[in-house]
């Protein structure tokens, strides 16, 4: 088939595909428009009628709505136009006729829209809506004739596919125009390349006008012609190709890509000694590859078939050949690729190197030996030089040779030194046979060793060490003398100021020993001063008895001196105010901080009473000392916890303001509660507030305030003290009606238990404020502390003696109750170990209608007295004391209200005469 | 400046304006035409212009339309005497007549009015008196043959009592009573004829009215007798000019035949002025 018409019938086929496509999609989509635009019509119209027809509707105006229809009917393809109520019963129809003219149609009986609506069929687009009036309050529906929609569709159809036949068949007529043009210009040019090919290289007149054509056949000459010229040129290329290859004394061998040999020259033929026969078509990796390599070589030719990669191309390699005789031999090798007939093919080229290679070992090898040895020489030569000191003489001792070090040590430069004699550097120092003794050794061929003093260019000394070795001749006689030398001036030197050193030390080590002593003196004085401070400064005196109230204060710190801090004011003999605090940190700082605040507590104390000596409201008296205290604390980015609590006995009340402090502990009727409050430490925020809260007090109450020294204490285990167990401690000792002073005691010693250490870990500060009960009528006591000591009882006795007297008891029994608790006391501080340094006993005596008794508490394990008859044989000290207590009171109990803290209490009763008459 | 000749110009322009003005300084006040306020003002205005132009350039009296907003205006108007020449309804004939003794002049001849009453074809009633009690479609309370002389002849003759709902219009009445919403309405013989077949093949008269004349124009008997007979040649002429039959549609008497109080005397016994809406505009 000719291109002209190849071109003609693909060209015409592709155009009017394309444009009946076209067409016939453009039709469908105006088609499916128009059925669009139809529906939308309808649709818009069946809205009009209804929001038309809404307001007739509700008013019945059944003749309105009908002429609404008549008039709506002729609009566009409308068949049928009904309204019908919100039941859907029709009220008013309208139907088109054939020719045209809307009917109304009066329905013989009562039928519904969407009866009606259903029952019709055919070509029809039908469409309902509601009529809303707020709500739906009946329907519109409307039949449109789709009649018209199918003509317009075959318009339609018909307009497109004419449009695209005309287009197509122009199109066609353009392009066949325009192709006959080139296909003849084609056809000419392919006549002329026939004619050339059938002339076979010989030009020929270029005949065509045309430009292209005319360029073509041209270009067509002149490629025949250089092939012409290449082909003559390629034969005498050739010729000398196979010469060289013939001459060369390079063995040359090709193979293909499978590895069989194709061709080989005849240095190779003489070299392996195969003929080309046995050569052409066996393997390469059987002929002439060693065994050890074949696998390799193999290898190589597969990856370069899979991936045209060959490392070893191009390259000058060497490696070992086989001969047919077996006899392998170096061979210099080097493998191009190049492509015969569309095959890659290898020419291998091999130069037989086993000479040159014995050659290049053996001069590798010597030159190898030549430099190692010059290398070892230098390198001991250059070590020698670096560490010694290096003198050669001849044999009459005149120097030859100094090296740089001996230079140095001897001030002399080495043109100085050479042609000297070594008596140049004699110090004179050694006896004259030393140098006699050194000669006679070395002249005899033996080395000498020895130290020896030289003398410098300034005339300074110097010691070496010093090894002289002679260099003998043929004959056995020295020829040369080599001295090697070490510096050893400073070791000497040391040797001598060793000794003087020893001394000295002595000496200084006495007086290091001397400094400790100091030291730790000065460290027990500053923690002694420290805790001067910390009392003096840190901590107001405790008003020991206030009315109705026993108060007891404790502290303990950290690191002798420590941050918490308490003070007291009284104001009359019915109000106390309490101030407790702890300043973060501990030490010095934190005291000094600790009796600043107590300071400023003071001074805002002070500005603020009244004339009348009425002390401000704690709350007030807070936020003065948080005026002026916080920006300084914040400055010093610290701060200060702190409660402040008021007493007031007359109304049995007691305010308190806490700035982050703990919270305090209010002990009553066997419970316990907290009393914190939400205000934050002083030095926190300049903004805060401090509130303050009231609660009234009930006679046995008691108040525990303590720092968080005491919660956070923790034993070995690390757990906490904590709160919890702080409550219900103090509870325990608080229900047990457990004085304020020894239940402080208690406490503390349950912290030492619960630490196992003497020494607390942090700071600790409680304080227990406990309001009596009341004394019951006809009653009085007193409570006195004694120290834990035998000769501080004498106290005791005058204040049982005292109470007895004002109590109008009887001497006799007054005295005996004196002996047993004199006894009693005495007993108990023999015999019970105490746990804290500062125990005391606790004393209580009462006055009441029945007797006199004496209650003593003190800290210890229980006490369970065996009592029997006392012995009086003195191989035995105790049991007589009991024994006399037995017999001088009516009665005495000994118990341990609460683990850790013993009570013996002693009652003597009032003689019978005396006792008051019954009621 | 005052020339002469333009002294003379201004005397000039006075006479003129004065001879202008002369007849209508000289002639007689319009009589007051008032019309039955059945359509709105400007319908009326259009309705009547035409013809009462050509009546008072026939009489040389002249006249002049006035308006009532609503019935009751109209017949307070007539009560009180108030119009010279008025058309008006049957009833309003023998109101008129009683109060000021306003007499006919003309009417239409071409039909009477015949007041029906129409229920569904297959309606299961037979007579009117079925329909006692039952609530009827009239087109308006006042509409004369086909509300109020119906409910007049219901009430006074058939002492019914029924229960009247007013729907606007007689094609209404029609088709509320075909789409079943009413048992049975009040129209009138001439509106049925006018409707589609198929309409009125869905009805079916069960009562009619005695025919009545329909609405006439009567004068005020104050009008010299001279005038009253002039205005009434005036009117029968209207027929026979070339476009007066036109103007005498519009004004719904299309034939105009010579009219008495005797047309209407029959219709005072009914007692119409009971069945009368006076709240109805």
């Amino acid at each position: 088939m000719r291109l002209r018409h190849l071109l003609l019938v693909l060209i015409n086929s592709i155009i009017f595909v394309a444009f009946l496509g076209h067409a016939a999609y453009s039709a469908w989509e105006r088609s499916a428009e128009s059925l669009r635009q139809i529906q939308r019509d309808v649709h818009s119209l069946a809205a009009s009628v209804a929001a038309g027809a809404a307001n007739e509707l509700l008013e019945h105006r059944f003749d309105q709505i009908e002429t609404l229809l008549l008039r709506s009917a002729a609009i566009g393809e409308v068949m049928e136009l009904a309204v019908a109520d919100a039941e859907g019963k029709i009220m008013s129809l309208v139907r088109v006729d054939r020719d045209g003219r809307a009917q109304p149609i009066y329905l013989p009986e009562e039928q519904r829209i969407e009866a009606l609506w259903q029952q019709q069929g055919g070509d029809q687009y039908r469409a309902l809506v509601a009529i809303d009036f707020g709500e739906p309050i009946g329907w519109v529906g409307i039949s449109a004739s789709l009649a018209k929609l199918s003509e317009i569709r075959h318009q339609i159809w018909f307009d497109s596919l004419a449009a695209a036949l005309l287009t197509a068949a122009v199109a066609s007529l353009v392009l066949m125009l325009v192709i006959s043009q080139l296909t003849r210009r084609i056809e000419a040019a392919t006549e002329f390349a026939e004619k050339l090919d059938a002339r076979a290289g010989n030009l020929l007149g270029v005949p065509s006008r045309i430009h292209e054509i005319k360029r073509l056949q041209s270009a067509l000459n002149n490629a025949a012609l250089v092939l012409q010229q290449r082909f003559a040129a390629l034969q005498n290329s050739e010729a000398r190709k196979a010469a060289v290859i013939e001459a060369t004394l390079d063995s040359l061998i090709t193979v293909d890509s499978g590895g069989r040999i194709t061709a080989l020259n005849p240095a190779a033929v003489t070299t392996f000694g195969y003929s080309s026969e046995e050569a052409i078509g066996a393997y390469l990796s059987d002929l002439i590859i060693p065994q050890q390599h074949r696998a390799a070589h193999i290898e190589g030719m597969r990856h370069h078939r899979k991936t045209g990669i060959g490392p070893i191309l191009h390259q000058r390699l060497e490696m070992t050949a086989l001969r047919r005789d077996g006899s392998e031999f170096p061979v210099e090798l080097t493998v191009v690729p190049f492509e015969l007939d569309g095959q890659t093919q290898f020419l291998g080229s091999l130069r037989d190197i086993s000479k040159q290679a014995a050659l290049q070992i053996e001069q590798k090898r010597t030159r190898a030996l030549l430099e190692q040895t010059l290398k070892d020489l230098a390198a001991r030569e250059h070590a020698l030089n670096e560490h010694a000191i290096v003198t050669i003489a001849d044999r009459h001792g005149n120097i030859t040779y100094a090296n740089a070090k001996m230079c140095a040590i001897s001030q002399y430069s080495s043109e100085e030194l050479l042609g000297q004699n070594h008596r140049l550097l004699k110090s004179g120092l050694h006896e004259p046979g030393f140098y006699a003794d050194l000669w006679r050794t070395i002249a005899a061929g033996k080395v000498w060793h020895g130290e020896l003093t030289n003398r410098r260019k300034d005339g300074s000394i110097y010691w070496v060490a010093s090894t002289i070795m002679p260099l003998l001749d043929f004959n056995g006689v020295p020829y040369q003398y080599i001295a090697i030398r070490t510096d050893i001036s400073g070791q000497k030197q040391t040797e001598l100021e060793l000794a003087a050193n020893h001394e000295r030390l002595e000496q200084t080590l006495t007086s290091y020993h001397d400094a400790q002593e100091e030291l730790k003196r000065a460290r027990v004085k500053e923690v002694a001063i420290g805790s001067q401070i910390q009392s003096s400064l840190l901590f107001g005196e405790v008003p020991a008895e206030l009315g109705e109230l026993s108060i007891a204060a404790h502290t303990e710190a950290a690191q002798g001196i420590d941050g918490d801090f308490y003070d007291f004011f009284t104001f009359g003999p019915s109000h106390i105010d309490l101030a407790i605090g702890d300043v973060m940190g501990k030490g010095v700082s934190a005291a000094l901080l600790g009796a600043a605040l107590k300071q400023q507590l003071n001074r805002s104390m002070t500005s603020s009473l009244s004339l009348a000596g009425q002390p401000p409201q704690p709350s007030t008296l807070i936020n003065d000392v948080h005026a002026k205290a916080t920006p300084r604390l914040i400055e010093l980015e610290t701060f200060i916890t702190l409660t402040y609590l008021r007493v007031d006995l007359d109304v049995r009340r007691v305010t308190h303001v806490n700035a982050g402090h703990t919270p305090t502990i209010l002990a009553r009727a066997g419970n316990t509660r907290l009393l914190s409050g939400d205000n934050l430490p002083l030095g926190v925020f300049e903004s805060e507030n401090y509130s303050q809260s009231s609660l009234d007090l009930e006679p046995g109450d008691l108040l525990f305030l303590y720092s968080d020294g005491a919660t956070e204490a923790r034993n070995p285990e690390g757990e906490e003290f904590g709160i919890d167990r702080l409550q219900q401690l103090v509870g325990s000792l608080h229900a047990q009606k457990i004085p304020a002073r020894m239940l402080l005691q208690a406490v503390r010693v349950h912290l030492q238990q619960f630490e196992q250490s003497l020494q607390p870990s942090d700071d600790r500060t409680c304080i227990a404020i406990l309001l009596n009960d009341a004394e019951p009528p006809g009653c009085s006591s007193t409570s006195i502390e004694l120290p834990w000591a035998l000769d501080q009882l004498a106290l005791l006795r005058h204040e049982i003696a005292a109470l007895a007297t004002t109590a109008a008891f009887d001497e006799a029994a007054a005295s005996a109750l004196v002996l047993a608790a004199f006894e009693a006391a005495t007993n108990v501080i023999r015999h019970t170990p105490q746990p804290l340094p500062d125990a005391t006993l606790h004393c209580r005596i009462e006055a009441t209608p029945a007797g006199l008794n004496v209650i003593l508490h003190y800290l210890g394990a229980a006490f369970e007295p065996a009592l029997t008859e006392p012995d009086f044989s003195g191989d035995s000290d105790g049991g007589f004391g009991l024994y006399i207590i037995q017999n001088s009171v009516d009665e005495v109990i000994y118990d341990t209200p609460t683990p850790g803290v013993c009570r013996i209490r002693l009652e003597k009763r009032r003689p019978a005469a005396m006792l008051p008459p019954a009621q | 400046m005052d020339s002469p000749c333009r002294r003379h110009g201004l005397l000039a322009l006075l006479f003129l304006c004065l001879a202008v003005m002369a007849p209508a300084v000289h002639a007689a006040p319009p009589l007051v035409v008032a019309v039955l306020p059945q359509y709105a003002a400007d319908r009326v205005q259009r309705d009547w212009t035409p013809a009462l132009n050509e009546v008072a350039k026939a009489t040389g009296i002249p006249l002049k339309l006035k308006f009532y907003a609503s019935f009751r205006e109209f017949e307070a108007a007539l009560l009180k005497g108030e119009p010279d020449l008025a058309y008006m309804n049957p009833y309003h004939a023998v109101m008129a007549n009683k109060a000021q003794g306003y007499l006919p002049i003309i009417r239409n001849d071409a039909e009477q009015l015949t007041g029906i009453l129409v229920v569904r074809h297959d309606s299961p009633l037979q007579n009117v008196r079925q329909l006692d009690g039952a609530t009827i479609g009239f087109p308006d309370p006042n509409a004369f043959a086909a509300s109020l002389y119906m409910r007049a002849l219901l009430a006074e003759t058939l002492k019914m009592r029924i229960a009247p709902l007013y729907v606007k219009s007689h094609a209404n009445v029609y088709r509320q009573v075909v789409n079943g919403r009413l048992p049975a309405g009040g129209g009138l013989r001439m509106t049925l004829t006018r409707e589609p077949a198929e309409l009125q093949a869905q009805l079916r008269v069960i009562y009619e009215t005695p025919p009545v004349y329909s609405h006439p124009i009567a004068v005020h008997p104050r009008l010299p007798v001279a005038q009253r007979s002039a205005l009434q040649q005036a009117f029968l002429a209207l027929g026979q000019e070339s476009g007066g039959a036109v103007m005498l549609v519009a004004i719904q008497i299309p034939v105009p035949v010579s009219s008495s109080y005797a047309d209407y005397a029959p219709l005072a016994k009914l007692g119409l002025e009971r069945f009368v809406d006076l709240h109805k505009d």
